[in-house]
């Protein structure tokens, strides 16, 4: 059946999200059918299931048995997160067993799919599938949908969700507008969203998702069209043969290209599930106009951050703080965890080494800050109260860490090049 | 001075909107006059 549906939406264009013309014609009868359709109640979930399946499927590399797949991991966390939720399980460890065994299970999947090691591993351990792992299999959007599996267990352990259904929770995972690149929304906010959207008339959310639309195709059509070719990937010139000024102008091209190209994408996402009736949270707010790497990072991908503090962070912290030697040392704890959720940070955008030296460049960033601020917190000299507090060293603290971000690409573009780039500035 | 910081409150948003619109059409033209191909590359995020 999943098969038969595949096939025949496979024989349209497919397209990616956002960026192709077919997209946005699939978008429209979409938007027609789910908002201006007199469906309600379980109608409406099951028109918005069959809307994010089909939309799904048109992507180039989602195809029946990625959605096969993605069904199973929906079924099996939506069964843990039931099973927690419920009082079916009275025995506190065993809710914490399962709880735990949900995680690993679905870190299993998110590891599998995303990374080459682990599925070559797999593949040719496999007595099924003899034939290596050639070709791997890539599923898209596995990342963000194994975050909101994981977020959907942990809340659910803790007894925080509200209004659990099935259908909405697919609905949940497999929400288009956000399916491929985030934000990284929460079970309740989604469930509000749903509960609020079921009355809410079109024209209320036309303007303002319309408007969140046009912000992202200026964005990715206009301003990331015209930095790309002057970023430091694009640049024809070996790293090793430019000059520092040319490094760090391409440098800087590429740090704003990835903030035009994400922030663009995320205005995108935001302003489509708008005018479905749904709520996103936002991913940005200016983060290149924050003082230190601290606070950039608080306001970039703020639904990835928020979920790393949430689900990473603050366990770890809370951890240490039962041990004994550290207890009196709550500093040492922060910016241990703030480096080792860094290190997974890095490690989660990449399988390469490169990802993990970048996560643990701005981890060590962050907790040199950190020292940083504590140092501050001690002056009472007047003139530097003054300082810290004038716009100079604002402006000082914005150029450095816009500074500080753009030179830890490098890490992105070759790590093995670096020595020989820092030879070129010295 | 006063005027414009009136105008721009009162339309700001319409005109940003008016002068993004303009751009993206005249982006958008540019791409199919030269066969649908003048470089947008994909999203950065999309294959993480």
């Amino acid at each position: 059946m999943i098969e038969a549906i595949s096939q025949l939406v496979q024989r349209l264009p497919s397209t990616e999200f956002y960026s192709g013309a077919p997209f946005w014609a699939y978008f429209v009868l979409v938007v027609i059918g789910i908002r201006l359709l007199p469906a309600r109640g379980v109608v409406r979930d099951v028109l918005l299931l069959v809307a994010n399946i089909l939309m799904l499927l048109a992507l180039p590399r989602f195809n029946g048995t990625a959605l096969a797949l993605y069904t199973g991991l929906a079924v099996f966390t939506y069964g843990v997160g039931r099973v927690l939720s419920g009082d079916v399980l009275k025995n506190s460890r065993g809710r914490l067993a399962l709880a735990a065994a949900g995680v690993v299970a679905v870190l299993f999947v998110l590891a599998t799919f995303k990374y080459r090691l682990l599925q070559s591993l797999l593949v040719s351990n496999s007595s099924v599938s003899g034939q290596g792992a050639a070709s791997f299999i890539f599923l898209i959007g596995i990342s963000y949908s194994s975050f909101k599996a994981i977020h959907f267990i942990i809340e659910a352990y803790k007894r925080k969700i509200e209004g659990l259904r099935f259908l909405e929770f697919v609905n949940y995972l497999l929400f288009f507008p956000s399916f491929v690149s985030g934000p990284i929304n929460r079970y309740n906010d989604f469930h509000q969203s749903s509960e609020a959207a079921r009355n809410a008339p079109l024209r209320q959310d036309f303007v303002p998702g319309l408007e969140r639309i046009v912000h992202g195709l200026f964005k990715k059509f206009v301003v990331t069209v015209i930095l790309f070719p002057h970023t430091i990937v694009q640049l024809k010139t070996p790293l090793a043969e430019l000059a520092p000024w040319q490094i760090m102008l391409g440098l800087y091209a590429y740090a704003l290209y990835f903030y035009f190209d994400f922030s663009g994408y995320t205005d995108l996402a935001i302003g489509s599930a708008r005018l479905l009736g749904f709520n996103l949270p936002e991913n940005f707010n200016l983060p290149f106009l924050k003082k230190n790497i601290q606070q950039l990072w608080a306001n970039w991908h703020m639904s990835l951050t928020g979920w790393l503090t949430d689900y990473v962070y603050w366990p770890l912290v809370r951890r240490m703080r039962n041990m004994n030697f550290l207890r009196q040392h709550p500093l040492v704890i922060s910016n241990t965890a703030i480096i080792i959720t860094f290190f997974l940070c890095g490690a989660w955008h990449g399988e390469s080494v490169n990802f993990v030296l970048w996560g643990l460049y701005h981890g060590i960033g962050i907790a040199v800050v950190n020292v940083y601020q504590k140092w501050k917190r001690q002056i009472r000299n007047a003139f530097a109260l003054k300082y810290f507090a004038s716009r100079l060293s604002y402006a000082v603290g914005v150029i450095l860490t816009f500074n500080f971000f753009a030179i830890g690409l490098l890490f992105l573009v070759d790590a093995r090049q670096i020595a020989k780039v820092v030879q070129r500035f010295f | 001075m006063q005027l414009l910081r009136q105008i721009f409150q009162t339309h700001g948003r319409l005109m940003l909107i008016s002068f993004e619109v303009f751009w993206i059409v005249i982006f958008l033209l540019d791409r199919v006059s030269s066969g649908g191909g003048s470089g947008v590359p994909d999203f950065v995020y999309v294959n993480f």
